[in-house]
């Protein structure tokens, strides 16, 4: 050891210590050091969960076996070195990784993104409603792996894709660039098969499901309690057991011959937190009627966004990405935005991971925010959704075609071939903030029109609005409507 | 503008970053080498070296203090400059330092190789255990690269008995190394 040595350790010690040493003539007085508080306040829990349920009529042969399930195909996921410093090599590494991994998938989604949120989100009327495009995909992808011929050819048509090789490239792209478990952020997606121990599946198309998509698969008797019992486990191991209500619901019938599970699960801390001292009760104009729930406040720099028909801000979540608040006008509804393709349209725009990212009516200025705390959650069949977005062949035994997924023999077992009984789509996500104080009530000025605003704006989203998690590659991890806070 | 608004600006490869950077931060920096290089011409590569590397490294980084990331890129380049200008023999303040963070050495640990990382977090500890005055004049001075002249004035003390100040947070890093068992 020399003193370069001692150079380079003094040049990494905390960026808290570096910060505190400026103001020297502060120090006099201190005479030991306060710890920084830890932010204990995270943004979002967060989690989706994904099911694509395929159900062949009755079948017969129904052998007697065991009621476990047993991975007859168990991915692995790369090893994620945990965050301890700044300059940390091996997280640097991995971050660079991820990168690189967007930059695959840079500027494919904008068409998929447009085609699903009208379609998945609208129609909520009073209720909160949440889907997540990333997790949409990743099963969507799986499930053309699973299909030939024309069942096929819608999912690559609405996956944007030209050959399953893109979808294969551009999913296995989109899983590395948001899997993250360094300390600092969770980002979990995961994926599982859950099968008929009673057939005979390729085992081809379950290597490939593992290596490309990371999914596990799982064999047992479908229709059983255990069975049912290791998915529920499975689905809240991997969303943190955010999802258990969901979960709980989920029961395999007997004449079930697959379940695809899609999950995603999301942590990260805001990267400013709200103070609590701010925190007040006010007033949430919902749909149903007036209700009175905490809002949290924070003035800061920031970029403000508008549109014809709405104004937008977003909040930085540290070392990952954004979460995008976009409030319609007065007498627009966020149904509106949604099916004009405004919301879709702003949110590729601003969440681009290409050079050209822009949105012309935006301006640097203090915004006032006011965001009430929520914790919001639905649970939607995408069956009819996905009908209407053109993938109809897949649900209908007269045209699904599942030839790759199973072998002969076992397809000549059905009695009817398989099919998509359901699509499965739960999410849920939190804000998570606590105390309050007095109550204030500030009414919204009028942001659209493309009228830039002043100095300053107030951004209040006290009656029903969009939001938007994305991932630090800007990939778009949840899209919700928030009714009910 | 601030700092996570810069940050952004990198992500979206917004050249502008740079600018806003070396608005924000540029007078920082070029201090920092300039007490390290001692050469005005060496400052500025550097401070431009500086901006290319952080334009390199965000994305995907982000840091939590701009600051920070960049003072410790000024510091690490400064650092190579001053190897390659010591073939040249050109005088420098981080010949100066490092002649005194060669005190903080303990004798047994002369051959010792030590990690990086360790190294920063037993300094850090040892930072931690100090009163908030000594503390930052430590950092102040080996971080930063203050001089003891400007320390003293800031402090009102004389440029003595500041070095003599120095002198004693040197002696209790080198027996916390020592005590953290760096001389095994």
């Amino acid at each position: 050891m020399n003193g370069e040595d001692l150079y380079n350790g003094v040049t990494e010690i905390r960026d808290d210590q570096i910060a505190e040493a400026q103001n020297l003539a502060g120090q006099k007085t201190a005479r030991k050091r306060t710890k920084l508080p830890r932010g204990r306040r995270w943004l979002a829990p967060v989690a989706a969960v994904l099911a694509v349920v395929m159900i062949a009529g009755s079948f017969l042969n129904l052998r007697n076996g065991s009621l476990n399930a047993y991975a007859v195909s168990t991915a692995e996921y790369p090893k994620q070195a945990k965050y301890s410093a700044i300059n940390d090599t091996p997280v640097l590494e991995a971050r660079q990784e991820r990168y690189r991994f967007a930059e695959i998938y840079a500027g494919t989604m904008e068409n998929f993104t447009s085609a699903v949120l009208p379609g998945l989100l609208s129609g909520a009327g009073t209720e909160n409603r949440i889907c997540s495009p990333v997790n949409v995909y990743m099963a969507l992808s799986m499930l053309a792996e699973l299909t030939e011929g024309e069942s096929q050819g819608q999912l690559l048509t609405l996956l944007d894709c030209d050959t399953l090789e893109t979808v294969r490239t551009r999913a296995n792209a989109l899983w590395n660039a948001n899997y993250i478990d360094d300390g600092t952020v969770t980002s979990i997606p995961a994926n599982s098969l859950w099968l008929s121990e009673d057939l005979e599946f390729v085992q081809k198309t379950l290597d490939t499901l593992s290596d490309t998509y990371y999914a596990s698969s799982y064999q047992g008797k479908m229709g059983t309690k255990k069975f049912d019992g290791a998915m529920q486990s499975w689905i809240d191991q991997n969303t943190r057991g955010r999802l258990k209500k969901q979960s709980s619901r989920l029961e395999m019938d007997p004449e079930t011959i697959l379940a695809l599970v899609s999950t995603l699960y999301y942590r990260a801390k805001w990267s400013h937190e709200f103070q609590k001292s701010k925190t007040s009760p006010e007033v949430f104009h919902a749909p149903d009627g007036d209700r009175t729930v905490d809002f949290m406040h924070e003035a800061t720099d920031s970029t403000y966004y508008w549109g014809e028909t709405f104004s937008a801000a977003s909040k930085y979540l540290r070392n990952s990405g954004n979460m995008w608040f976009i409030l319609p006008d007065e007498g627009v509804s966020v149904d509106q935005l949604l099916t004009d393709g405004t919301a879709a349209d702003f949110l590729n725009a601003v969440t681009s991971s290409s050079a050209d990212r822009n949105w012309e009516n935006s301006k640097y200025l203090e915004i006032h925010l006011s965001l009430p705390k929520f914790d919001v959650s639905s649970d939607l069949d995408l069956t009819e959704s996905l009908k209407a977005l053109g993938v109809t062949d897949v649900f209908d035994p007269n045209t699904a075609d599942f030839s790759p997924m199973l072998e002969e023999s076992s397809l000549e077992k059905l009695p009817l071939p398989p099919y998509i009984s359901y699509v499965k789509h739960a999410a849920r996500v939190t804000i998570d903030e606590e105390g309050c104080e007095a109550a204030s009530y500030v009414v919204l000025p009028a942001a659209g029109a493309g009228a830039p605003p002043d100095d300053e704006v107030d951004f209040i989203l006290n009656r029903p609005f969009l939001f938007a998690v994305t991932g630090p590659n800007g990939a778009l991890l949840f899209v919700g409507i928030v009714n009910q806070p | 503008m601030e700092d996570n608004e810069i940050i952004r600006l990198y992500h979206e490869r917004d050249e502008n970053a740079i600018a806003q950077t070396d608005l924000a931060h540029g007078a920082f920096c070029r201090r920092l080498a300039f007490h390290l290089l001692s050469n005005r011409e060496d400052v500025e590569e550097c401070v431009n070296d500086t901006w290319m590397a952080a334009w390199t490294r965000m994305p995907p980084d982000w840091p939590m203090s701009l600051r920070a990331f960049l003072g410790r890129i000024t510091r690490n380049l400064s650092i190579s400059r001053f190897r390659k200008n010591k073939a040249i023999k050109r005088h420098a303040g981080i010949e100066v330092m490092l002649s005194e963070l060669e005190e903080c050495v303990p004798d047994s640990a002369v051959e010792l190789q030590i990690e990086q990382k360790l190294l920063s977090e037993i300094i850090s500890r040892w930072l931690d255990s100090l009163n908030g005055e000594d503390r930052a004049l430590f950092i102040r001075r080996y971080w930063y690269a203050d001089t003891v002249r400007e320390l003293a004035g800031e402090c009102g003390v004389t440029a003595n008995q500041m070095a003599k100040r120095m002198q004693r947070l040197r002696e209790s890093l080198r027996q916390a190394l020592q005590k953290e068992g760096v001389e095994v």
